[in-house]
């Protein structure tokens, strides 16, 4: 893992050379900026941002891909990825790199939404700076996450587009759809040692979401966002070594 | 000279490391769900927010922690019936937050489960009937039921909270002002731990008001549905003035309005009980006494402990004074202030009956008399404080019913009291300190009064936990939500729209057309 420091430094410098960073950093910042301020005018409370966590989780949704697609997509479209792993480096370090890289620049693309906070007491409200914070931890675990699956998808396909595509409905499915189903698999197989709804409900994105917003940070929280990092690393290292046998 | 070509993959070698890499993936999905299972039962919730709006007191973490892993769980099922405005989702998201951190400090020893009665689903709540083996016909929408065993208690949701609708937007939910959940909650599981009862023992031969009685002055909702079917104490009615004196098992006498005397016996026995350390509540009125006798023996009886309770009715300025319901002809209502219905002004925050209550506390006084100290008649040993003021603008006039306004020399101005305690240790008592406490009010609770909806139990409550030495459950506090609300006006408006939506973007458009400049020009 020596590699490490000087290929995440390379990942993550390489965003800011990239005219499409600027793009969707400056798109995001506009669809947040409209979320913060419907729902500062609908709830009318400094604490707008307990529901902006739950708009920001899904317009991540939209973004994240867009980060991620390139990420090895393009890398194996343009040749490079080839030149990449003649190198000697592992391929846990190129998969950790280019995960360590998206989320360097992810963050950094959240962070001028901490500006909101300003803003509400620029105008006389009093915001909970704890949940503010609580709120940006579970935003900053599940961006982790979403960049893992983005990351993973990206090393199946040379497609930037299908990659993208692909990791959108993934994503969605994950943090939006699954909430609907949980009602409705009650009658899986195996249905009374295993509580189906309840397994579906802990997969899904939102419901790991909640306690941040309300500004408590709970492990299991964590572990689990943790726990779809790890497992999305794996897969992505997997993909890339299997270019050597498929 | 050129590297030899690697040789091809064969088939069967392929399957071999697909084969590989497929139980590599199953070992590491086998310990993740084993790590999340494990972090499911064992976590750490750290609570951010500034008010610790979702922290357990330390009085219930204590309780918590009595609860051993022998025990039958606790169940705990809460019945929702959401209304169309809304009005009880912020209560509900608050019990349910609470509710989960009871189960983390429980170690699981507390399970809860929310049913929706009609979003729900028929299927999970006819489940969760028949797990609990509930009787549906002793439920009421939004009831919490209680349950370790065989043994349970039902609460409903509207004890949890108080609400301003006033301040509510039209067709928006009203605002929640204060969560009383976590006393209520602990309250209700102290109940069902304790193995034996408490015995509250209601006076009788008096013309008290009977818990037996319902309606009108009758205290069969404080009695049964609060005392006992919530807290649970057991209710007894009880003669004191016999040879027995009080009974043997009771734990502390409650006198409910009293509109006879007490008699020379009746004060011996209560004075042979009390000086061996009980505990005793006494709730009087203004109206003590239907053929215009006041309350002599008893009330002298009372000043011998140092509490003063007067012959008097006190008469509330309009500030403090509640608003009324009074039933027109054909149908009508008239909405008037009645002065003798109040609430009072200020709460002694150094005795634990009432150090938890604020100015704000919504307590309510009907036809109250004043409750005074007088620490030089108190016996050696025992020491008398006031519990509840009024303001300044509160009169007290003997003068009742004939006259309810001021007169000067003959009424009392206020800040006067309107409860009292005594405790301590008179000489020779060897066993636990005595208590006592009087409340200028016994009227506030009787059925009537909770028909009305303005019942406020918590004085009354917190004083029969305090002579019952129920002190952590008294230690809870309730938690009084920060208005955070924001009102933009349109100046504001316009600002807040054009940093968040202009003005940040902005930034990232500066930052990239820098950057690219830069590149271009090197």
């Amino acid at each position: 893992m020596t590699n490490l420091p000087a290929l995440t430094k390379r990942e993550f410098t390489a965003y800011f050379y990239s005219p499409m960073a600027y793009v969707i950093a400056t798109g995001y910042l506009i669809f947040s900026g409209l979320s913060f301020y419907i729902l500062l005018k609908d709830t009318r409370d400094a604490n707008a941002m307990r529901n902006l966590l739950t708009f920001l989780g899904f317009i991540h949704t939209i973004f994240v891909p867009m980060v991620t697609m390139r990420l090895i997509a393009e890398e194996r479209k343009t040749g490079t990825l080839e030149m990449l792993v003649t190198a000697p480096v592992s391929d846990v370090e190129i998969a950790v790199s280019k995960f360590l890289g998206a989320l360097g620049f992810t963050v950094l693309m959240i962070a001028p939404t901490l500006l909101y906070t300003w803003i509400i007491t620029r105008v006389g409200g009093r915001p909970d700076y704890g949940l503010v914070w609580a709120s940006y931890i579970g935003l900053v675990c599940l961006t982790a996450a979403y960049i893992s699956i983005g990351l993973f998808i990206s090393s199946t396909t040379a497609n930037q587009i299908i990659a993208a595509i692909l990791t959108f409905v993934v994503l969605f499915t994950v943090y939006f759809l699954l909430g609907f189903f949980a009602g409705s698999v009650r009658g899986l197989p195996w249905k009374d040692t295993i509580n189906w709804p309840e397994v579906v409900t802990y997969v899904h994105f939102s419901s790991h979401l909640e306690s941040f917003g309300k500004g408590l940070v709970d492990t299991r929280d964590i572990v689990y966002f943790l726990s779809v990092v790890g497992l999305g690393l794996f897969l992505t290292v997997k993909s890339l070594e299997s270019r050597r046998w498929r | 000279m050129t590297a030899p070509a690697p040789a091809a993959w064969s088939a069967q070698r392929r399957a071999g490391v697909a084969t590989n890499v497929a139980i590599q993936l199953a070992c590491l999905l086998a310990v993740l769900i084993g790590l999340n299972w494990i972090s499911s039962r064992r976590y750490a919730r750290w609570d951010l927010t500034a008010q610790a709006e979702y922290s357990l007191g330390d009085k219930t973490r204590q309780l918590l922690g009595r609860i051993g892993e022998g025990e039958a769980k606790y169940q705990v099922v809460v019945f929702y019936a959401p209304d169309e405005y809304g009005a009880w989702e912020a209560a509900l998201r608050k019990t349910k937050d609470i509710l989960e951190e009871y189960r983390t400090n429980s170690h699981g020893r507390i399970e809860y489960e929310v049913l929706s009665l009609y979003t729900g689903g028929r299927e999970a709540v006819m489940d969760a009937v028949k797990r609990h083996k509930i009787r549906t016909e002793q439920f009421s929408p939004n009831d919490v039921l209680f349950k370790k065993g065989d043994t349970e208690r039902i609460v409903n949701l509207s004890e949890f909270f108080q609400q301003d609708w006033s301040s509510a937007p039209q067709g928006q939910p009203p605002k929640l002002t204060a969560f009383n959940g976590e006393q209520i909650i602990t309250s209700t599981l102290q109940a069902l731990s304790q193995e034996k009862p408490i015995v509250i023992g209601f006076t009788a031969g008096h013309e008290e008001s009977s818990p037996a009685k319902a309606g009108g002055e009758g205290y069969s909702i404080f009695a049964r549905q609060i005392l006992e079917k919530r807290e649970g104490y057991e209710i007894r009615q009880i003669q004191i003035g016999g040879p027995e004196g009080v009974p043997k098992g009771v734990d502390l006498v409650l006198v409910a309005g009293p509109l006879r005397d007490f008699t020379e016996s009746d004060v011996r026995n209560l004075k042979l009980y009390l000086n061996a350390g009980g505990r005793a509540l006494f709730l009087l009125d203004a109206y003590p006494d239907r053929d215009g006798r006041k309350l002599v023996i008893l009330n002298a009886f009372l000043a011998e402990w140092g509490i003063i309770a007067g012959h008097d009715l006190v008469i509330a300025d309009a500030d403090s004074a509640l608003a009324v319901e009074i039933p027109g002809e054909g149908g009508t209502s008239l909405r008037t202030k009645d002065p003798t219905m109040f609430r009072p002004a200020k709460y002694e925050n150094r005795h634990l009956i009432t150090s938890k209550f604020d100015s704000d506390k919504e307590i309510h006084f009907v036809g109250a008399c004043s409750v005074l100290i007088d620490p030089k008649q108190a016996p050696e040993g025992i020491k008398t404080t006031v519990l509840v003021y009024t303001n300044a603008d509160t009169f007290a006039t003997p003068l009742f019913p004939q006259v309810k306004t001021f007169v000067a020399g003959k009424c009392m101005d206020g800040p006067f009291g309107l409860a009292a305690a005594a405790e301590g240790k008179i000489k020779g008592n060897a066993g636990p300190e005595t208590r006592i406490v009087v409340i200028g009010d016994s009227t506030a609770l009787c059925d009537g009064i909770w028909g009305m909806k303005v019942a406020r139990p918590d004085l009354v409550l917190n004083s029969i936990r305090w002579l019952a030495n129920q002190e952590y459950i008294i230690g809870v506090d309730p938690k009084t939500p920060e208005d955070r609300s924001l009102v933009l006006t349109d100046s504001e408006d316009g600002y807040v729209f054009r940093v968040a939506v202009f003005f940040l973007p902005l930034i990232a458009i500066a930052f990239g057309g820098t950057m690219w400049l830069t590149r271009r020009s090197q």
